[in-house]
């Protein structure tokens, strides 16, 4: 006879560890349903797929190796806790992750070392520099990240300066005014420009499979 | 409209003053998908190669944080008690609902029309209210269909509505002999031994599938339970899942496949493919609906038939699939 009550014992418990290697197949609103359900092993597809553009984006903006660090734990593990926050309509987890990632490494930057970035961003700089040493090719695939290039070069270099200064450096609309010598207004002024012409350049087909 | 255009804009860039920026969350709510869009375009550029080690880290801290397995915003499971109690109430519902006609429509391949099917769940709730005695000592009773064939043709001359209360009666009995006495006594189901919540957990099973059966050949809408019971029925059918396997012959040692149920009353559960084990780390991840598992369980779904994503090693999850309803009894 079958007892159930030893079946009982030896009944699921968690996993010890988790595989290295991600799934490739799964979807936004998958990996999303698995986390809310408690599955950390789609956390883990969801690093491995996104901790590129994370850590990258947070080494950028802070230009400190260990506070990216912390942002990148910080982002994933606010993913793993409050997965219902991510709103998929408003576009991709992989967007998500680089607002959230953004926001975190200005408010960074804005607390630890505000001033004396300010004054670094005043030096003079190479506006033109791509990017960084050692970025592996986090995108899906290559036209889009070409036709990224061909929109940020297409910019005016006015915009595409003021641009790099708000969103790579981190800094305020008013710090970038500071750093490139114009009134607050032309800073605000030319950074609404260039978002509003990247937004046309890349089109509602590339924004969506971000 | 230029000012809120640069106000988003400044937004999706993060480039307000701190307190301007609360003001801009407040009047916007948030910037435009579009420019969110382009904002984390932008961030392309910048992705670079994590360090080694930063992975393991930010999964432990995670893990920390909120225990893995441990769902968000899902119901708790109601008791087995309450869970076979309230099914009872539904299943009532339904038989006194049904019109004459429909008492003779043909529900089910062995039970055969509707009224031979209830006269089925009477024999059953005898046999379950004398397992739930423990100074009731029954024989074997290994066959469940042959099991009620006493008190089918016992019922066979009763008028439908008739038997409708007397099932309803029966299985209020069940209710009542399983509330009283040891929880953990063992109760007995065919050649299977459980506990009390065991016994319910494949009874409430039972009823519900056969509630389909009617529900189905009288073209009436099916049951749904409410999430708190399919968390029942989920979490309790895959913590005795390995035996399914063993039944059905398709236990896999030192194999685990996770089951990742979604929704309310979803949940994350390791399955060891074999009795003797504990789960290690899943060599398949099959993500589901509870109420999809439970169909398939409930021999109400043919695996084939099942809408789930796989991940891993699809064919160790086909074949557990393939086992799980071992443990249903019609």
């Amino acid at each position: 006879m079958a007892r159930i009550s030893r079946v009982l014992m030896t009944a699921p418990r968690r996993p010890r560890s988790l595989p290295a290697v991600a799934p490739a197949g799964a979807q936004d609103d998958v990996l999303l349903a698995r986390i809310v359900a408690g599955d950390d092993r789609a956390l883990a597809a969801v690093y491995d797929r996104h901790a590129d553009l994370v850590f990258g984006l947070a080494r950028r903006v802070t230009r400190d190796e260990q506070l990216a660090r912390d942002i990148t734990q910080e982002v994933f593990t606010h993913l793993w806790e409050m997965p219902t926050r991510v709103d998929l309509s408003r576009g991709s987890l992989r967007g998500y992750l680089a607002v959230l990632a953004h926001r975190r490494a200005v408010d960074e930057v804005r607390r630890s070392e505000r001033r004396a970035r300010v004054e670094s961003a005043s030096a003079p700089r190479d506006h033109a520099d791509g990017p960084e040493q050692g970025v592996v090719d986090a995108m899906t695939s290559t036209w889009r990240r070409a036709r990224l290039a061909r929109a940020l070069a297409a910019l005016p270099q006015e915009q595409r300066t003021a641009l790099e200064l708000a969103y790579y450096d981190g800094l305020t609309y008013r710090q970038v005014a500071i750093a490139l010598g114009v009134p607050e207004g032309t800073a605000k002024s030319r950074l609404r420009l260039a978002m509003h012409r990247l937004r046309t350049a890349l089109g509602d087909e590339m924004r969506a499979t971000i | 409209m230029a000012a809120a255009d640069e106000l988003a804009a400044l937004l999706s860039l993060d480039a307000l003053e701190p307190l301007e920026q609360a003001d801009a969350e407040l009047q916007l709510g948030d910037f435009p998908t579009a420019l969110r869009q382009v904002s984390a375009a932008l961030a392309e550029r910048t992705a670079t190669a994590p360090p080694n080690g930063l992975r393991g880290d930010t999964l432990a801290l995670a893990r920390r944080r909120r225990r893995p397995g441990n769902p968000l915003g899902a119901v708790a499971a109601s008791p087995p008690g309450e869970t076979f109690a309230r099914t009872v109430d539904d299943v009532h519902d339904l038989l006194t609902a049904l019109t004459d006609d429909e008492w003779l429509a043909e529900a089910h391949a062995d039970h055969g029309r509707v009224r031979t099917l209830v006269a089925h769940l009477i024999g059953m709730e005898r046999l379950s209210a004398r397992w739930l005695d423990p100074d009731d000592t029954v024989p074997p009773v290994p066959d469940h269909l042959s099991a009620t064939d006493d008190a089918v043709a016992e019922l066979a001359g009763v008028p439908a509505r008739e038997l409708a209360d007397r099932w309803y009666a029966a299985a209020r009995k069940v209710a009542r002999r399983a509330a009283d006495g040891d929880p953990a006594r063992e109760v007995p189901f065919h050649e299977m031994v459980t506990d009390v919540a065991g016994h319910l957990t494949i009874r409430t099973f039972e009823l519900w599938a056969h509630s389909t059966d009617i529900s189905l050949a009288t073209g009436r809408a099916t049951l749904r339970l409410d999430d708190a019971r399919m968390a029942t029925l989920s979490s309790r059918f895959l913590r005795v899942a390995p035996l399914a396997l063993l039944l059905s012959g398709r236990t896999r040692p030192g194999r685990t496949v996770r089951f990742v149920l979604t929704g309310p009353a979803g949940g994350t559960y390791d399955l060891a493919l074999s009795p003797r084990d504990s789960p290690d780390d899943p060599d398949a991840v099959v993500v589901t609906d509870p109420l999809e598992l439970c169909r398939l369980a409930a021999r109400r779904l043919h695996p084939d038939d099942l809408v789930a994503d796989v991940e891993g090693d699809r064919d160790l999850a086909r074949s557990v699939l393939g086992g799980l309803s071992a443990l249903a009894r019609d």
